[in-house]
Order: C-alpha cells, then structure tokens, then sequence
C-alpha cells in the first residue's frame, strides 16, 4: 500500500520522451504507449533519483493551482497505476 | 563421367536451386539469396512489382540449416518474434509449429541470413519472414511499418493508421481520385528531413517502387458526421505508436521509434479524423482546419 511515506522512482528500462510539456512512456512489456499530461509529466520528470510521494506532493503543489488534498490523492492513484505497470519502482 | 563434367553438372544443379533476386523496398535495395530447398516462383511472385536494377546495399540469405529449439524459449505461438539487439546485429527468432526459422541481421555488414530448420517448411512462411528482417532493417534506417491505410494524390499522400475494423478498407474503397498504395500496411522513411510513404509487398495495392512525401496523418473514427480534431504531438504519437510493426519489447528500438516519430509529428499535421460512409471526407484532406 502506498503512501506519502512511501519512496519511489522511475524504472530506468523505461523509454520516454517530454514533448511541449507532456511526457510519453513506452510500456515495452505490453508495446503500449502512455500519454501524460502536463501534471503527470512534470511528476515523471520529479522522479530522477529517489523521491519520497510527499516530495511529489509538495513539487505539484508548489508549481500548479491544485489544493494539497486533492494532489495527495491523485498522486497516489497516479503513481499507483504507474507502478502497476512497471513504470515505476517503489522501496517499501 | 569424368570429374570435369561431373563438375560442371553440380554448377548446373545449384544454378537450378541458387536464386537471385535485386529488388528495391522503400528505396533499400536488397538482393536476395535463395541457397535453400525452398521454392523460388513464390518469392519471384510476390515481389515481382518491385524488381530494381540498383547495386545491392543489402545481402538477404535464405538456407537451410540445423537450428536447436533450446534456442528459443517460447511456447507455441503463431509467428511470435523474439529480437535479440546489439548494436547494429540483431538476431531474431520467428517461431510458427512446427516451423522455425532463425534470422541474423548485421546492418552494418549489410547482411541478413535466414536459416529455416524443417526442409518441409512451406515458402509462404518466406514473406512474414522477410517482412520481419525488413521492419528490423528499417528501423535501423530510420523508418517503419505501419498498419496503415496509404493514399496518394498528385505529389502528396496521407496516412489513415488504425487496428482492425477502423475503417481503413472503407477508406481505400471510398476515396475518389486517389491512388491507393495498400490498406494494410505502409512503409514511412525519413530521407533528409523529408517524410516519405511507399507501398511494400505485404498486402500492397500499388505494388511500385515510388516515393510519396508524406502530408497529413488521419487517425479515422466512425461518427454521425464529419469533422477533424487536430491532435497535439503527444496525443499523436500515442495514436501512431500502436500500429507501427516492430518487437515492442525491445527498448533500444522503441526508443528508435519513439524519437523518429518526435520527428514526424513535428512536421506533419495529425488529426483524428470522424467520419461517416456519406461524408465525402476524401475531399476535405487538404482543409485548413
């Protein structure tokens, strides 16, 4: 179960590139492509290195009108179904 | 029968098994090789449009030979390709029951070997065969296949990528005053900073060897009527990437494909195209919209 406590970071195998702000993910298990908007994007491109989920939190909070609750909220969803797909590894 | 003779018998035998085609895909010319057992009038027909005169850039072999099945790891799957890449040699498995072909391409070398393992192996199997050195090939040139529908006008030519049930058929049938190059599969290059489509021998309509700068790309969806959404260069290349014919799992060629196509929807103008049967939407693909 994620958490804000929770670290994570990109899987290195990912392909992607960022495109005028959003970002594209190939998921070379299943060949699919991922199309993230700016939000997304500016996450993925947070996650060089290892980050703890609050720190995404407080980066999405800091660079977009979004209140702390619900960018919580959606960025656990987010990552959770990043993770789902491999694209992204969490330590514990 | 002296040795001489006998000699000059074996150089007539292979002359009959030995086969030699140049033919010319998208602008590679290739010369291929039949060595094997495998029968020559089928690849002779089927590739037949695009014969070429040019000097060979590549070298395609087809032999027979012992290939082990501990190479492959697959269960049984119908034409299921494994690509093995390092750097410019890749090795590519395509495994079909009870057949097995095992291919090498060194596209620095400029040479592909095809070794087919059961002598009773049907030369149908040489076409996908083939298709899969030239998509690895391709890539490698800066290029792919594309599940696509391909129309050309006069010097320009439109792509209508899309699965199955799309509308790509529909889409060839319906266009007037269009050339249709194939509603299945298209070949897209880029040669010096310019887009080009051609037809390929697999499933081509236009089986020629010509070049078609590439205008707009339509990604058809049916609908009450007609209109087009011009689509950003994200969303673009989230609609093309799935039709494009390579072994997804390989990274180094997806990362390829994905910055070829960074390229592409730079330059060209993508749209999500909705149409219905009675629209004649052909007559509005060069709308400014």
């Amino acid at each position: 179960m994620l958490t804000t406590d929770t670290f994570i970071k990109k899987n290195d195998r990912v392909p992607y590139r960022i495109i005028e702000g959003e970002a594209i993910l190939v998921n070379v298990k299943s060949g699919e492509v991922i199309h993230l908007n700016e939000v997304g994007a500016a996450i993925w491109s947070f996650l060089e290195g290892e980050k703890k989920i609050s720190q995404v939190v407080n980066h999405i909070c800091e660079n977009f009108e979004i209140d702390e609750k619900t960018t919580r909220e959606d960025t656990l969803e987010f990552i959770q179904s990043l993770l789902n797909n491999g694209l992204v590894v969490c330590d514990g | 029968m002296n040795l001489s003779s006998h000699c000059l018998i074996m150089a007539w035998l292979y002359a009959m098994v030995k086969e030699t085609l140049r033919v010319e895909i998208a602008e590679i010319p290739i010369r291929i090789n039949n060595e094997s057992s495998l029968s020559r009038s089928y690849l002779k027909d089927r590739l037949r449009g695009f014969y070429s005169l040019r000097k060979p850039e590549f070298d395609f072999t087809i032999v027979n030979g012992n290939i082990s099945l501990t190479d492959v790891d697959y269960e049984d799957a119908f034409f299921l390709i494994d690509v093995i890449s390092k750097g410019s040699h890749f090795k590519f498995y395509i495994k079909s029951r009870p057949h097995l072909l095992l291919g090498t391409l060194d596209s620095e070398r400029r040479e592909c070997r095809f070794i087919h393992r059961n002598l009773h192996m049907s030369e149908m199997y040489l076409m996908p065969f083939l298709r899969a050195a030239f998509e690895l090939l391709l890539t490698d040139l800066g290029g792919f296949l594309i599940h696509s529908c391909g129309l050309a006008r006069d010097k320009n030519s439109y792509l209508f990528p899309g699965p199955s049930g799309c509308g790509k058929t529909t889409i060839s049938r319906l266009s007037q005053g269009f050339r249709v190059l194939s509603d299945e599969f298209i070949c897209v290059r880029k040669i010096q900073n310019q887009i080009f489509i051609y037809s390929t021998p697999w499933q081509g309509k236009l089986q020629r060897q010509q070049r078609y700068p590439l205008r707009r790309i339509f990604f058809p969806s049916r609908s009450e009527s007609l209109s087009f959404e011009r689509l950003k260069p994200a969303a673009a290349i989230t609609e093309i990437f799935p039709n494009i014919i390579y072994p997804h799992y390989n990274r180094e060629l997806s990362s390829r494909i994905i910055d070829l196509l960074l390229q592409i929807v730079k330059r060209i103008p993508c749209y999500r195209m909705y149409f219905s049967l009675a629209s004649r939407f052909w007559e509005r693909l060069d709308d400014d919209s």
